[in-house]
């Protein structure tokens, strides 16, 4: 394979910001815990809350997934939920929750393509050109997702806004993408866990405030100046390109600027074939022990986990033998070896979100753990596949938010829509927001999720 | 760069010249308009540049494809270049380096194309990668880590959307801090050299300007040359000079005029259609064929202005199809237009280890071989008997002995052309079944740009269970007995039937769970009747698509959407129509389709509009 070229901590810069070295000097522990001495400063000494999205598409296996309760908080964890077992009092179960929006007639694009483009934005498609397998068409989603407005909120000074991995996640569409920065904005995840731990830790970051002169910020300020100068000569549809182009340029500047965090590095993860169905397992606990790592020393307090794609044509080989996923989720309704199949690859899934979760247990921070204060949501683009039904959208929700959210429960909603269930999350975070994704359906934060 | 001769910028005679020729015979056949414009380029360029060299001492220009030569004084900046030719606005003209009344009117009896609006496009990884390749000299692998870029209709390259995103603008910086860093301790000489007694601020300001032209693919405008001469200033107070001119090459790398390629617009045309100025030919024309920024020869047809005659660019482009990039570059759509690269992550059951990276070599190195060859033709394409095999494939496809290294085998069984290619057979394949279906959609949608409509919303279509004891064609016999189904599996799965001899690996066969294949098939509902009909094995069809008009056509429309990262429309129609006859005429070759494009009022024009966006 072709030498890496690494960028960063090894380039010999002068006026490189000093101040880095001496606080990883003086850290001396293998992962810095978040310390409140680091706090910057805009919330009271209390660690800060993290989101993490996971995504496995294709749709769930209902009758597995939804336990079957008339109580609360009295029931039986269901085959796919088991994995979940010591993190009950975390798990917030809703049923009922339904995707309007992307059932909304004005809406375009097949199944799959609103499905992903809706689940954590609420918003119907844009008009373009991305193709599904039946030949329908539509673009991007039409607003920001979830995880992206908590980061502009939670996360406006870490290393990293948020962090985006894809497991196997390799179409380059509509169908390939979960995170939405705004509308037609969808941001791309890192595929390769060795790319990741690279981005981590080997990223030059450094921008002393103190040196007005230092190289980098001379080149950030020279490259600011350029988009300026072009966006007075282009037309205006491309004024809004590099308008956004300008904004990513302030935004990376800003958490250059930041206080530095030292985050010792972990060793490197092996370098797999990312695009083989026999690592998967594999490139997925790499993946989350350096997420894990991340969160706990504040490099980011927002990321988003994506198995595959909606219609993905993946194989599961070291859980069966049934063949390619979307064509599995396309079993007929009796074919029960079938659905055992695509409930243990669900519960798979699971079993790697409580493997993560087990992570940030075991990471102490505050008086508690980091698990403490990590809210996870997991979602599907789809609930059923072989129905495309878009109604009972296998929202999952693990971490209480410190308290705003009322877990340990099996809710049953009526057909809510999904964008006043991510605009109860939002408002977990003490984000205040009128609405969350398309106006006509939403309503307002949905009741019974909050405490 | 060579001291331009004098002669070679006089306009040809009018018999010549594209501009005055044929489509353009209701205009005088002295344009005074178009002399005057040579004339003052003409003058411009011989007389600074004497000037220059007066002063330089030097009669040679500086090698390493500098914009210029160097000179005490600094290069006469190109404002002033076109200030002397009499234009309007500084920016927009100069990225077209034209005036308003600089550039041609559309001809009267122009083949009536309605030219898209142009927009800024973002680089893609791999013309990256080439660019600063050839900027630099660089081998470092700098895009390994960049983010995929979205795929519309199948390619990569779409100018729409393809946006900047945090994580490429993170990629990019670090490849520039790795690339300038690498020029840094390399250093600068093959940018400009320095005389010796030159001294080291003024040389460092002539390599600026000669680096960040040949980075911006145009001269580079006086005030972004003043940002990069302050970047240099500030940067050299606290470093070395050495590293103050690599901060420099680092802000070039990161600027938005080296990243995207900028088609700006054209201030009071007289039309609502405006040529392309010489630059933003050049870029076009290179980054189509090569992948990569304009060599010194294509940019020194574009500075002269060279470019903007007919004949010149269809000559430039003959000779950018001969470069070193031009090959990958046409590897780059191949991949793309048939989905090639997922054959990177596919499984397929009796699959040899390292089958998936020998079916791409296997059908890359066949198309090479019909693209590259004499004769180039479609009809080749898509009928041509060949394979090319190594230790891993000659066991699956040719039953004979081992071979070794890749061998090209002639005429072999139940093969012809690209649908029987083995890699595309286990593409469009389940990971333990044929797939009449896929086999279906690629054909109509892929080879002959006749997509399936989209199916009417249904709620509930689930799907009967299989049965494992009827073959893949009586499984889905369900397909065209459903109404909800047939409307679309009808035009579908009969094409997708016919390539029922080849299972998931592109292996012929006979039979299937030990029943006899069958592989009778019927080409439905397509525009051009002489497709339609019965037929008997995919072999009958390949040789039917092969000489169809209609493979040409749908060949052509994916070359386009390739080459101007647009899809296809039907205001393309005209051009599309022009370059398929030019490529038809030249016996269906399809090296001459690809400079039969560049020469179409679609490669070559853009609709006009203000500064505010507004259509003219």
């Amino acid at each position: 394979m072709a030498r890496r070229a690494r960028f960063g901590r090894e380039r010999i810069v002068s006026t490189l910001f000093s101040r880095r070295s001496w606080l990883r000097a003086a850290a001396g522990t293998l992962a810095l815990p978040w310390l409140p001495s680091l706090s910057r400063g805009d919330e009271a000494a209390s660690p800060p809350l993290r989101l993490v999205l996971f995504f496995h598409p294709n749709g769930t296996v209902g009758e597995n997934l939804w336990p079957a309760t008339t109580s609360e908080t009295e029931f039986e964890l269901p085959p796919i939920l088991t994995p979940f077992s010591p993190y009950r009092d975390r798990l917030l179960l809703a049923q009922g929750i339904n995707s309007t929006v992307a059932q909304d007639a004005k809406n375009r694009g097949g199944p799959h393509q609103r499905g992903m483009g809706g689940v954590f934005t609420g918003q119907m498609l844009l008009e373009g050109e991305f193709v599904d397998g039946c030949g329908s068409t539509a673009g991007w989603a039409d607003g920001p997702s979830v995880d992206q407005v908590v980061a502009a909120h939670i996360g406006r000074d870490t290393a990293f806004s948020s962090l985006e991995l894809g497991v196997r996640a390799t179409i380059q569409d509509v169908q390939g993408r979960i995170s939405y920065l705004a509308s037609g904005a969808p941001l791309p995840c890192i595929s390769d866990p060795v790319a990741l731990y690279e981005r981590l830790f080997f990223r030059d970051l450094s921008l002393d405030p103190s040196d007005p002169n230092s190289k980098a910020r001379a080149v950030l300020d020279s490259s600011k100046d350029q988009l300026a100068l072009l966006q007075k000569r282009v037309g205006a549809e491309d004024r809004l390109t590099l308008d956004h182009h300008l904004s990513l340029v302030e935004d990376l500047e800003r958490r250059m600027q930041a206080q530095a965090t030292t985050c010792e590095a972990l060793s490197a993860p092996a370098q797999l074939e990312v695009d083989s169905e026999s690592t998967m397992p594999d490139i997925s606990r790499n993946h989350l022990d350096l997420l894990a790592h991340g969160l706990s020393c504040d490099l980011t307090r927002v990321a988003s986990v994506q198995y595959s794609t909606g219609f993905n044509q993946i194989r599961f080989p070291w859980l069966d033998e049934e063949g390619e996923g979307h064509a599995l989720s396309h079993a007929g309704d009796s074919s029960t070896e079938a659905w055992a199949a695509m409930t243990n690859r669900v519960r798979w899934h699971a079993e790697e979100i409580a493997y993560f979760m087990g992570k940030l247990a075991a990471m102490p921070e505050g008086d508690g753990s980091v698990l403490d204060n990590t809210v996870v949501l997991w979602a599907s683009e789809i609930s059923r596949g072989n129905s495309h039904s878009l109604n009972d959208i296998p929202y999952v929700l693990l971490g209480n938010a410190r308290g705003a959210i009322k877990t340990g429960r099996s809710l049953s909603y009526d057909g809510a829509s999904s964008c006043d269930y991510l605009h109860a999350v939002l408002a977990a975070f003490g984000i205040d927001v009128p609405s969350f994704g398309h106006p006509d359906h939403a309503q307002g934060i949905l009741s019974g999720i909050l405490s | 760069m060579q001291t331009p001769k004098l002669s070679s910028l006089l306009p040809k005679p009018a018999a010549s010249r594209g501009i005055l020729d044929g489509r353009a015979l209701t205009q005088p056949l002295v344009n005074s308009t178009l002399i005057r414009r040579f004339l003052r380029q003409i003058t411009v360029t011989f007389l600074t540049r004497q000037i220059q060299q007066a002063r330089s001492g030097r009669t040679a220009v500086s090698p390493g494809g500098g914009a210029g030569p160097r000179g005490r004084r600094a290069c006469v900046s190109p404002s002033t270049w076109c200030a002397l030719g009499g234009l309007g606005l500084l920016g927009a003209s100069l990225l077209g380096c034209g005036s308003p009344e600089q550039r041609a009117a559309p001809p009267a009896d122009h083949v009536g194309t309605v030219p898209a609006p142009a927009r800024l496009r973002l680089l893609t990884r791999s013309e990256y990668q080439r660019t600063v390749s050839d900027l630099l000299g660089s081998s470092l692998d700098v895009t390994r880590d960049f983010p995929p870029e979205p795929v519309v209709s199948g390619f990569s390259n779409n100018a729409e959307s393809h946006q900047m995103n945090p994580l490429l603008l993170e990629q990019l910086r670090g490849a520039a801090l790795a690339l300038a860093d690498e020029a840094t301790q390399r250093g600068f000489d093959a940018l400009a050299p320095c005389a010796s007694d030159e001294e080291q601020a003024s040389c460092a300001r002539v390599q600026i300007q000669a680096f960040a032209t040949r980075a911006f693919r145009r001269p580079v405008l006086q005030d972004e040359l003043d940002l990069l001469f302050r970047l240099y200033d500030r940067a050299a107070a606290a470093l070395s000079p050495s590293q103050a001119l690599g901060a420099v090459i680092e802000s070039v790398l990161v600027a938005p005029q080296f990243l995207y390629r900028v088609e700006a617009p054209a201030a009071a045309v007289q039309d609502d259609h405006v040529q392309l100025g010489p630059y933003e030919l050049a870029s076009r024309l290179s980054y189509f064929l090569t992948g990569s920024m304009p060599d010194p020869e294509l940019l020194g047809a574009a500075d002269s202005g060279a470019l903007l005659d007919r004949v010149e660019l269809e000559s430039q482009a003959r000779r950018l199809l001969g470069t070193v990039h031009a090959p990958s570059r046409v590897r780059e759509f191949h991949a793309q237009w048939l989905g090639l690269d997922r054959l990177n992550g596919i499984a397929r059951d009796g699959a040899p280890a390292d089958m998936n990276s020998a079916l791409l070599e296997s059908v890359q190195r066949y198309l090479d071989d019909v693209f590259w060859s004499e004769t180039s033709s479609v009809q080749d394409l898509y009928a041509a008997p060949q394979l090319f095999l190594n230790e891993t494939l000659a066991p699956l496809y040719a039953g004979t002995a081992p071979v070794s290294g890749w061998t090209r085998l002639e005429n072999p069984e139940q093969r012809a052309g690209l649908l029987l290619q083995p890699a595309l057979l286990a593409l469009l394949a389940h990971p333990d079944q044929s797939a009449p279906v896929k086999r279906g959609v690629f054909v109509r949608d892929a080879i002959l740009c006749a997509p399936v409509a989209a199916p009417p919303p249904t709620v509930n279509n689930t799907p009967p269970d299989p049965d494992p004891s009827m073959t893949t064609r009586e499984r889905f016999a369900v397909h065209t007995a459903d109404v909800t189904c047939s409307k679309c599996h009808s035009l579908i799965d009969p094409m997708g039937f016919g390539f029922e001899a080849y299972d998931q690996l592109g292996r012929y066969r006979t039979t299937e769970n030990g029943i006899s294949v069958d592989a009778t098939g019927a080409v439905v509902d397509l525009a051009e009747e002489a497709l339609n009909g019965p037929f008997d094995g995919a072999t009958q069809l390949a040789l039917r698509v092969a000489d169809s008009q209609t493979a040409l056509d749908c060949l052509g429309q994916k070359w386009f959407t390739f080459a101007l990262g647009r899809s296809f429309t039907v205001q393309d129609r005209p051009s599309l129509n022009q370059a398929v006859d030019q490529a038809r005429a030249a016996g269906g070759s399809l090296q001459e389709l690809l400079v039969a494009l560049t020469t179409t009022d679609a490669f070559q024009w853009r609709a006009a509009h203000d500064l505010d966006g507004s259509a003219l």
